[in-house]
């Protein structure tokens, strides 16, 4: 019969003999897991550095082939009408005067007003106004066409142009003298 | 006897397990992991080469569809000549002084400009003529700006004349034309 010390005491010299191992076990697996890992990496660092260096070759391949077709000045040119059409084709439209020459006539037909003088840069149309009334009656004042344009452009919608304030009218009532400036309506 | 051989035994595993461990550490410290950074590196470079090489690949083909449309569409041409040939001063006189009946030229002066933002180029084109009534000066507007039988297309950039809406008269016309032109 073993006594309770003897068992002890053999569990104790187990112990010590199986540290040793354990440590030995755990040990020389890390230092295997380390030089594969290290094996791994240095080989596919390897492939890696293949790998970059071809595609810096293709990359070398392309931008020389680009080069070539951009020293042809006519190929840039294309390029660069092709991207900036639409934006050329809306700069011409913008600054249509012909349409605007047309508007304030149509403008004058409808009021019944003289313009004289027409001025466009920067969407802004300036020109001169002079209203006469229909009749030559008392209270007939020419100012009242003055006033249906103004009032049709601050309420009315969809319009070629925007009015800037009429801020000043001379004259008689015979005769009303005033200027317009017009800002085209896409224009800002 | 067995317990000194154990000793013996177990020592020589505490020395090659202490000089696996500190090799474990060296190598891991001075080796793995400088090739572990250089690894994550390199899939870096490469993933941005990967990613160069598409881009460089779209825009040459890109520009190989630009050649080719040079050569096969009249449309593209055409554009070009309007928008992107060169700056040259027989050219604009050309397109300017065409025969359109009623419209007679008096002054002209150019400018090459400037460089704008889109890479095109945009000449000052300062003019000023007398036209015989309105609708001329009208055709003769649209012919600058919108025109099949003109090689250019010009912005109007400022215009007046005396406009008299009592009476159609022949007017004299000062304009500020631009042109775009590739330099």
């Amino acid at each position: 019969m073993k006594t309770t010390e003897s068992v002890e005491l053999e569990q104790e010299t187990e112990d010590k003999k199986s540290t040793p191992n354990t440590f030995f076990i755990l040990s020389a697996t890390l230092f295997a897991i380390v030089c594969a890992v290290s094996a791994f990496l240095f080989f596919e660092n390897m492939s890696l550095n293949t790998s970059i260096d071809a595609n810096k070759n293709e990359i070398t391949t392309y931008v020389s082939s680009i080069n070539k077709i951009k020293s042809d000045k006519k190929v840039i040119a294309a390029e660069l009408v092709t991207n900036n059409k639409l934006s050329i084709l809306a700069s011409i439209q913008t600054n249509d005067a012909q349409k605007y020459i047309d508007e304030i006539l149509t403008v004058s037909r409808k009021y019944k007003l003289i313009f004289s003088g027409f001025s466009y840069a920067n969407g802004k149309i300036n020109t001169s106004a002079v209203s006469i009334p229909e009749t030559v009656l008392f209270g007939d004042d020419g100012v009242k066409k003055v006033s249906n344009l103004v009032r049709d452009y601050r309420t009315g919608t969809g319009l070629l142009f925007n009015l800037s304030p009429v801020l000043s009218i001379s004259g008689y009532e015979q005769k009303r003298a005033f200027s317009l400036e017009f800002n085209v309506a896409s224009v800002k | 006897m067995q317990t000194t051989l154990q000793n013996k035994e177990n020592n020589r595993k505490q020395v090659l397990s202490l000089v696996f461990l500190i090799c474990s550490i060296v190598i891991g410290f001075f080796f793995t992991l400088d090739q572990g950074y250089s690894y994550i590196e390199k899939k870096d470079t490469l993933d941005a080469t990967k990613k160069e090489i598409i881009e460089k690949k779209s825009m040459l083909e890109a520009l190989q569809n630009t050649t080719k449309n040079i050569e096969n569409s009249v449309e593209l041409q055409n554009d070009i000549a309007r928008y992107g040939s060169e700056f040259r001063e027989d050219t604009v006189i050309d397109s300017i002084f065409t025969p359109i009946n009623g419209v007679n030229i008096a002054n002209i002066s150019m400018t090459k400009g400037e460089k704008t933002p889109n890479g095109l180029s945009l000449a000052n084109i300062s003019l000023s003529l007398k036209a015989q009534d309105r609708a001329t000066l009208g055709n003769y507007l649209n012919y600058l700006t919108n025109s099949k039988t003109n090689k250019k297309s010009y912005i109007i950039k400022n215009l007046n004349f005396p406009l008299d809406t009592m009476k159609d008269v022949p007017v004299s016309v000062n304009m500020e034309l631009g042109m775009y032109y590739f330099e």
